[in-house]
């Protein structure tokens, strides 16, 4: 009984529970209709990110499907104590930029007058001319501009999704915004 | 944003100004996608991608051919080597033929008639 030697491992309770939480979430994950549930409050965001992305290509709606897709195949490896929104979102960041690197030719599509919800006070022509500035940024620039302002996500989560350093996301947009302040000039803020 | 700049939320109202509904055939198109098995492709070469297997094989081989058949025909009727330089010199009033010969390695050697 000299001899014996005894090993305490104070975390052995935890791993046993963080193995169970996991094989748990991954039941929960293998079922698509979780999936869905989890989606459809990003649904029509998302659709937006795309299709303004895209600069309302034709193609942007397959985009979406496939990011969609893409989702429900890897969502067995998603990890419920991240948000399920900028894992989606950085799915469809993956989806876009492959579209850009496989058809180099886009078809972008003229703004049409029926997607303009804002009100009686929106300024039509201020909203074409955001578009305009926008349609000419690069597509990942355009990609950090749309999470931001449309898809209202933080500076630390577009870096998340996109990969880029958030000093390159901060640098990005305040050069969108100094030229849109340029090119709006005095009319900013006048509906 | 993190700056909190007005300008922003001017910038966000005029950029939520447009918006794109999600067509209501899509979201049934996509459920449908994802119940349907998606087809398996047949690996035709295993490890490898047949466009990237062929292509770049096939020029390569090409290139390879043209080089290895051209070089012989530029290359044209080499120069003889020297193999020896004889050098002869003949005394005929005391009947002597002196000739050095010159070997690559260069051992002079000299004969006497």
């Amino acid at each position: 009984m000299e001899n014996a030697r005894f090993a305490y491992f104070p975390n052995i309770g935890k791993i046993h529970y963080d193995v169970e939480v996991m094989e748990r979430s991954a039941k929960l994950n293998a079922d698509p209709r979780v999936f869905w549930d989890l989606a459809e409050p990003h649904k029509q965001r998302l659709y937006n990110f795309i299709q303004k992305s895209m600069s309302f290509s034709t193609e942007s709606d397959d985009v979406f499907q496939e990011t969609l897709l893409r989702g429900l195949k890897y969502f067995p490896s998603y990890h419920r104590e991240k948000s399920f929104g900028t894992w989606l979102f950085a799915i469809a960041h993956n989806e876009i930029r492959k579209h850009f690197k496989n058809s180099r030719r886009d078809i972008p599509l003229p703004l049409a007058e029926s997607l303009i919800v804002g009100n009686e006070y929106t300024n039509i022509h201020l909203v074409r001319e955001v578009y305009r500035l926008a349609g000419g940024l690069k597509p990942k620039h355009k990609e950090i501009f749309f999470l931001f302002y449309d898809s209202g996500f933080s500076i630390a989560d577009i870096s998340r999704i996109t990969g880029v350093r958030e000093g390159n996301v901060k640098f990005i947009l305040n050069r969108a915004r100094n030229s849109l302040r340029e090119r709006l000039g005095a009319n900013h803020g006048n509906p | 944003m993190e700056t909190h700049d007005p300008f922003d939320e001017e910038l966000k109202k005029l950029v939520r100004g447009i918006e794109a509904a999600v067509p209501p055939g899509l979201e049934g198109k996509v459920r449908a996608a994802a119940k349907a098995p998606r087809p398996r492709l047949k690996p035709r070469f295993p490890f490898i991608r047949r466009r990237i297997f062929i292509v770049p094989l096939s020029s390569a081989a090409a290139v390879l051919l043209a080089f290895l058949l051209l070089v012989p025909l530029f290359r044209g009727r080499q120069a003889p080597v020297i193999t020896e330089i004889q050098t002869e010199f003949e005394l005929a009033d005391k009947n002597i033929k002196i000739i050095f010969i010159q070997k690559p390695d260069f051992p002079l050697l000299m004969t006497i008639f």
